[in-house]
């Protein structure tokens, strides 16, 4: 996790495999640069305690991942995530949950590596907060572009940009 | 079809944490121009060769034979031209570690594309951090004779072409 403090604000720039909670006020989340990675945005309004995962792969459990217990895993990060922002105050029937990326960036025949990944974070993004029973409140998801996102914590603004454009509120 | 020579600097392996490798080309919101190609054969892996847009235009310009500056954007012909570039870069350096460790080794056909950096190295990301947390990154430059063109290649081998690279480095 990087901080980069300026008098108004502080981001809190989330690599690969990163999560982090936070309440101040000044705070702003990010992701930057997502391609088949998801970056998921949770805020609870009243308490204005944001969190927000880069997740990568889609599941601890299978194939050459073998059970390591890491939230660069969608399986392990959410739970972890919703964890820490209940210690400082979120309550899951509050939180607004917005999900980016997911995007397909090579179409390979045949390719060495992970298949539909993208895809296959969505999909396993969108069933871990159903079987939380946790509604998704957004999604700019799939294509096969990068993007940033960015939560604001003073105000719940999520943003979303794409290389060489301006953001857009999700 | 390049008609002059491109000087190639060493290749070596150092460890990388797979998430500080955009940090390799200026950030994952970098906006770059990757050229990727996978390695199969005896072992698995990964190559990426990443510019910033500016400077892959200057590469279209020299493998094309036009002054600098001619290139602004990356069409179908251009995208084929870093292609190109991608092969011959890709083919020559698996040759020379085939040659070193008897491994074959091939590259698969060349993919271009411009987008955010993290966002093109994702693709590696996700297949390196399925097994590890590090990556072995070989980072050069390269340069033309008569213009000012450097660039960065990375190759990031999976665990398997590691380990073959050691293992054939021990018998030698």
């Amino acid at each position: 996790v990087i901080a980069q403090s300026t008098n108004q604000r502080t981001d809190i720039v989330l690599g690969l495999g990163q999560l982090h909670a936070a309440k101040e006020a000044d705070t702003v989340l990010v992701c930057l640069g997502l391609g088949s990675c998801i970056g998921l945005s949770v805020y609870d309004p009243v308490s204005k305690v944001g969190g927000m995962a880069h997740m990568v792969l889609p599941s601890s459990s299978e194939g050459r991942s073998n059970g390591q217990q890491s939230p660069k895993f969608v399986d392990c990060a959410i739970p972890l995530l919703l964890d820490q922002m209940k210690e400082l105050g979120a309550l899951r029937s509050r939180m607004i949950i917005k999900i980016v990326g997911g995007a397909q960036m090579v179409n390979m025949n045949g390719s060495i590596g992970v298949l539909n990944i993208g895809d296959r974070n969505v999909e396993a993004t969108k069933s871990a907060l159903t079987s939380l029973g946790l509604p998704l409140h957004g999604a700019d998801t799939g294509g096969n572009h990068g993007r940033t996102a960015r939560l604001f914590l003073n105000s719940g603004k999520f943003l979303v940009s794409i290389a060489g454009g301006a953001g857009r509120e999700l | 079809m390049v008609g002059q020579e491109i000087g190639v600097g060493t290749l070596g392996f150092r460890g990388v944490p797979v998430g500080e490798i955009s940090q390799l080309v200026g950030g994952p919101e970098t906006e770059s121009v990757g050229i990727y190609l996978t390695v199969s054969g005896s072992a698995s892996g990964h190559i990426m060769l990443m510019y910033d847009p500016q400077m892959a235009h200057g590469f279209v310009d020299m493998l094309m034979g036009q002054p600098p500056g001619s290139t602004q954007s990356l069409g179908d012909m251009e995208a084929s031209a870093l292609g190109e570039l991608g092969n011959i870069m890709g083919s020559s350096f698996l040759n020379a570690l085939a040659d070193a460790t008897g491994l074959t080794l091939m590259p698969s056909p060349p993919i271009v594309m411009r987008d955010m950096a993290g966002a093109l190295l994702d693709v590696i990301a996700a297949d390196i951090l399925l097994t590890q947390d590090d990556a072995f990154v070989a980072e050069t430059s390269f340069n033309a004779p008569d213009r000012d063109i450097t660039g960065q290649f990375f190759v990031i081998p999976t665990r398997d072409l590691l380990k073959a690279l050691m293992d054939s480095r021990e018998a030698a």
